[in-house]
């Protein structure tokens, strides 16, 4: 009875101890993030740590600035030093990376010394990437991957922890906007109007291309193309025979491996024959803050861009427009001719049919 | 001795014949369908068995240029990791003896790493896994050491291998981690997983030396690694000199491994369950046992790869193929193994 009297009166002790600590501060944000979890959040967040790759760009679209921002992934350096986003943003380049790379899962002792309020991470990649965050107490902001429209959430729910509610709607709001106007002008299309587009996420190290459950699937569909490969699961390797069999009539390539470029397929003779070689319909996606390939708050003016390229005779002109006015709203940058140039990739893409008439500068 | 040299024979022309068959399987199959007449065509120009055909450009550039090297390569490394294998297994008189287990293949994969780090994709690949396959190969042969080459070895042998690989496992994860994950990773990491899609008449004609001079080398060696499969004592008494006969020997199976590596990457049950196969299916008849394993590798290589580029839209990796069909393959021979030992 004693020892049991001892217990309990430590066990007291105990949780006297723990209430100051886990008892929610006095003015506090709660969010049900996407991975169904509600978090608690300090009235004003101040040290942001963004573990999925493009929440680095999202933080600064939304927040106007890096201030707020202590660690990023590995992975986010690339938009910063070989995309634009170190452009708009020079203080990125002297970020934090230390806490994440290509898998996600955060280090500890970097997590633990950013002191930050507000962890952003993934939350459909298990236990062990969002675990270690909670060990710490930090507040776990999950995200869930895939379909390009899961983003527009991203906006509201990374807006709102940041203590930017309405800006986080306003640019939700014009995503869906934007992603919904494309889906409207492709519902239009006949089916038999709709061009085979093949997605290559590689094309250099093997081939694989984009099927079932991948953003690129989804893109390309919504903007009146058909995804041959779309019976197939997630990122998949091929051979090239089954990319002729396939015969697609228009070919896109990833912004991922360094040096890849539609020259790279047109040199390379057993491409020869595919009908988007003989046509020249082979484009690198463009990169601006952010890679256009994978989702990201530039998403519709990836779409605005596929649409044109899948359906030039249908194209709005003036995207080089609705690109710079979507750069002011984002990222509050007024981009010039030249960064507009790198952005769409004229040059890689010069000698792809229609582009410079699509989207070089007007004359 | 004249139905002993028929028998003899009959081994070798029957996998010269399945040799021919898969390759021909391999030339014929693909997703890109190309009906026979037209593969005949292309293969023999003018010839009465694609009269007739219709002409088809893409059709002319499947064959030559994606399926004739693809069929050429899986042969070539096919043949050579088998020959490897048996070599191996004669010279340290062990019946696990192969690239894979001894911790070469994984010296080549780090070699290359490096190379594809340091310089990039190209030579420096191929030399680099040369050279650590080599030394991977050396390592393992101090570390069991010059008596050990007897029949207790066994264990010493599988030891020194899981040394050498687990090491230079361990130093391709290191070089992993300090590849850039978005510019180098990528390439090694399906380097590694062990393909032929990235065939090519260059590929091809970039590895053919090697292996093939080392095929040669290991057929002129046959009676030597048959001497010193039966002690290196006897070899000497047989008149083998053994020190340079060894040496040549491990160069050429180093040779072999870092070539086939180099283009292809890790495959691995290859050279431990061919020479297994041939030793149950034509018999270990020492004087052309050296070609039957080297036929028969390059029929088994050029099935596989076959197998993997046209089961499924879904190109399979070669290497999970290997694995998937070799390991069964050595289960049934372990079983038959401890049958025979019990007996």
């Amino acid at each position: 009875m004693h020892a049991l009297n001892k217990i309990a009166g430590m066990l007291l002790l105990a949780g006297a101890l723990c209430v100051p600590l886990s008892a929610p501060l006095e003015a506090s944000v709660t969010l049900t993030d996407q991975s169904g979890k509600t978090v608690v959040l300090p009235e004003r967040v101040e040290r942001v740590v963004a573990i999925p790759i493009p929440l680095a760009s999202m933080v600064m679209a939304i927040d106007g600035g890096v201030e707020r921002l202590s660690s990023i992934n590995e992975g986010a350096r690339s938009d910063i030093e070989e995309g634009l986003l170190g452009t708009m943003f020079p203080q990125a380049r002297t970020l934090s990376t230390a806490v994440a790379g290509e898998n996600f899962v955060p280090n500890s002792e970097a997590l633990a010394a950013s002191r930050a309020d507000l962890v952003i991470q993934w939350g459909d990649r298990g236990e062990a990437v969002t675990e270690p965050i909670r060990r710490l107490g930090m507040p776990v902001l999950a995200l869930r991957y895939g379909d390009s429209m899961l983003v527009s959430d991203w906006l509201r729910l990374t807006g709102a922890a940041l203590g930017k509610g309405e800006r986080g709607q306003m640019l939700a709001g014009w995503f869906e906007q934007g992603v919904h106007a494309i889906e409207r002008r492709s519902a239009a299309i006949a089916p038999e109007q709709r061009p085979k587009v093949l997605y290559l996420m590689r094309a250099r190290a093997g081939l694989q291309v984009a099927g079932k459950g991948t953003s690129m699937d989804a893109d390309l569909r919504r903007a009146g193309g058909v995804n041959p490969a779309a019976e197939l699961p997630g990122f998949a390797p091929v051979g090239i025979e089954q990319i002729l069999a396939w015969n697609p009539d228009v070919i896109l390539l990833n912004n991922f491996e360094p040096g890849l470029s539609p020259q790279t397929l047109f040199e390379d003779r057993r491409f020869s024959g595919i009908a988007a070689l003989d046509s020249r319909r082979v484009y690198l996606y463009p990169r601006g803050g952010f890679r256009w390939d994978p989702p990201s708050q530039e998403t519709p003016l990836t779409l605005d861009w596929l649409f044109a390229v899948l359906h030039p005779e249908r194209a709005e002109p003036g995207l080089r427009d609705r690109v710079r006015a979507a750069y002011q709203l984002l990222y509050g940058h007024e981009l010039n001719e030249a960064e507009l140039g790198q952005l769409l990739r004229l040059e890689l893409n010069a000698a792809g049919r229609n582009y410079v008439e699509l989207f070089g500068a007007q004359r | 001795m004249r139905s002993g040299r028929k028998v003899l024979w009959r081994g070798s022309s029957g996998l010269l014949l399945l040799l021919g068959l898969s390759l021909l399987a391999g030339l014929v199959l693909g997703r890109y369908t190309i009906p026979l007449t037209q593969v005949a065509g292309i293969l023999l120009p003018g010839s009465w068995l694609g009269a007739g055909a219709e002409s088809d450009p893409v059709a002319t550039r499947v064959i030559e240029l994606v399926r004739l090297p693809r069929v050429l390569l899986a042969a070539l490394v096919g043949a050579g990791l088998a020959a490897a294998g048996a070599a191996l297994q004669s010279l340290f008189r062990n019946p696990l003896a192969e690239p894979q287990l001894l911790g070469v293949s994984s010296g080549a994969a780090f070699g290359g790493v490096l190379g594809m780090l340091l310089v990039g994709d190209g030579p420096a690949v191929v030399a680099g896994a040369m050279i650590w396959g080599l030394l991977a190969l050396a390592a393992v042969f101090w570390l069991v050491g010059h008596q050990s080459a007897g029949r207790g070895s066994a264990v010493l042998l599988v030891l020194a291998g899981i040394v050498v690989s687990g090491v230079f496992a361990a130093a391709v994860s290191l070089l992993k981690l300090l590849a850039d994950p978005q510019n180098q990773l990528p390439a090694i990491v399906f380097w590694l997983m062990g393909s032929l899609a990235n065939a090519s008449h260059e590929r091809m004609l970039l590895v053919l030396p090697c292996i093939a001079l080392s095929l040669l080398l290991l057929y002129r060696l046959r009676f030597q690694l048959m001497a010193l499969a039966l002690g290196e004592e006897d070899a000497r008494n047989l008149g083998v000199r053994v020190g340079p006969a060894r040496w040549l020997i491990l160069i050429a199976v180093g040779l072999i491994t870092a070539a086939s590596v180099a283009v292809c990457g890790v495959i691995a049950w290859v050279g431990l369950v061919v020479p297994h196969l041939v030793r149950m299916g034509v018999g270990s008849d020492h004087r052309n046992f050296m070609l039957n394993v080297m036929l028969a590798g390059a029929a088994y290589l050029v099935m596989v790869d076959t197998l993997s580029r046209t089961v499924a839209e879904v190109e399979i990796p070669l290497g999970v193929l290997t694995a998937l069909l070799g390991a069964p393959l050595f289960a049934v021979l372990i079983r038959r193994l401890g049958r025979g030992m019990e007996a």
